[in-house]
């Protein structure tokens, strides 16, 4: 008899210790903290993707590739997100050499405000993505965000964006059917982790990743951003050229 | 009481036409007359509130003159079948349209045909000016 007790006694301290454990299953009021200003150290025009290597395009995605090249290179194709400081879109936002901020706010929302082009994210943590048909008459440059925390890690689905925006500086495209899912998380009290996943069956042979890492830094405040002028010094940012 | 058809369209269309009014004066387009216009799609705007085909289409002398369609915003498209790309760039398509009254290269959308004979939009129902557009989800 005591034996027993002795056991349930142990396994309800086991319990008790264990839910109080860093990624042990949490309620809405212990999502893991990812708030702050965040800033990348590096920059690549080209997007890097995981396991090294070219894009893996479909034939309809290289030949879109190469004409919108050809275009920016003979000037009959803009680069609105430059230009006009149109919204980026996925996943080339988060290539961006400028600070960023993640605010756990409202609640049932996250919200992630880019210095660049003034872009601000909404994702949406109470509420399912609205289906296609709801989707449609919304297409969006950066699509719409719902996510959810699992353990430390903010998962982030995206869609219903719009064809205007590039996968990359260099002019990799996707069609309005792209799908993308991040997952968002600190891997080190100073650093903060983007792993995204880009599905585009039309343009991609298959779904692939790129890992995006900023550094926590929050001694710096996200400043103006007004297009066409100077901004910020970015020459601690590796790979940005300014001509 | 038995309402006619008839009847109930007249109801119909002056319920429809208060909220149009509200939104933007359609005496701009001559209602009274069609106009077919045959032409290359140069664009297809999806956008609020209206939704925009321009077309680029050859006149008398051979030349291109860019027209400007208005259609209703997306939802109510999309309610109809429409996605932003029924139309995109390069497809050669026949409008009907109520022509500016001004005379100048534009109207509102009443129907398209599209390269395979799909016709989108109907020729015999008033134009629905109604924009509708409701809160993004």
């Amino acid at each position: 008899m005591n034996d027993v007790f002795a056991r349930a006694g142990l396994a309800l301290g086991a319990v008790l210790a264990a839910a109080s454990l860093p990624g042990a299953a949490r309620g809405a009021d212990t999502a893991p903290d990812i708030a702050g200003i965040y800033w990348a150290s590096r920059y690549d025009a080209k997007i890097q993707i995981v396991g090294g290597g070219d894009l893996p395009l479909t034939a309809a995605g290289k030949a879109a590739y190469d004409e919108n090249m050809a275009g920016l290179k003979n000037g009959s194709i803009t680069d609105t997100a430059r230009k006009f400081c149109l919204p980026d879109g996925l996943p080339r936002v988060l290539a961006t050499p400028y600070p960023f901020e993640i605010v756990q706010a409202p609640p049932g929302q996250v919200t992630i405000i880019y210095e660049f082009s003034h872009q601000i994210r909404v994702v949406t943590m109470d509420r399912p993505m609205p289906n296609d048909k709801e989707l449609i008459p919304y297409p969006f440059y950066n699509g719409h965000s719902v996510g959810h925390f699992e353990g430390d890690t903010l998962v982030v689905e995206t869609a219903g964006f719009n064809e205007k925006t590039f996968v990359d500086a260099t002019g990799a495209l996707h069609t309005d059917a792209l799908r993308t899912i991040e997952r968002i998380r600190k891997v080190s009290p100073i650093e903060l982790e983007d792993v995204i996943t880009v599905h585009d069956p039309e343009y991609y042979t298959r779904d692939w990743q790129a890992r995006f890492v900023y550094r926590q830094r929050n001694d710096v405040r996200l400043e103006d951003y007004t297009c066409g002028n100077v901004h910020r010094d970015l020459s601690a940012v590796a790979g940005v050229h300014r001509p | 009481m038995k309402l006619t058809a008839i009847g109930l369209a007249g109801f119909a269309i002056a319920a429809l036409a208060m909220p149009a009014l509200a939104h933007h004066s359609f005496a701009m387009f001559d209602s009274e007359k069609k106009v077919t216009v045959e032409g290359t799609i140069k664009e297809f705007q999806w956008t609020n509130p209206h939704s925009w085909i321009v077309l680029m289409v050859s006149n008398d002398q051979g030349q291109q003159e860019e027209w400007a369609i208005e259609l209703g915003a997306p939802g109510a498209l999309a309610r109809r079948g429409w996605v932003p790309k029924t139309l995109t760039r390069g497809m050669k398509v026949m409008t009907v349209i109520h022509p500016l009254r001004d005379g100048t290269h534009g109207g509102q959308f009443m129907t398209v045909t599209l390269p395979d004979g799909t016709q989108m939009g109907d020729p015999t129902t008033a134009p629905n000016a109604n924009a509708g557009s409701g809160a993004a989800p």
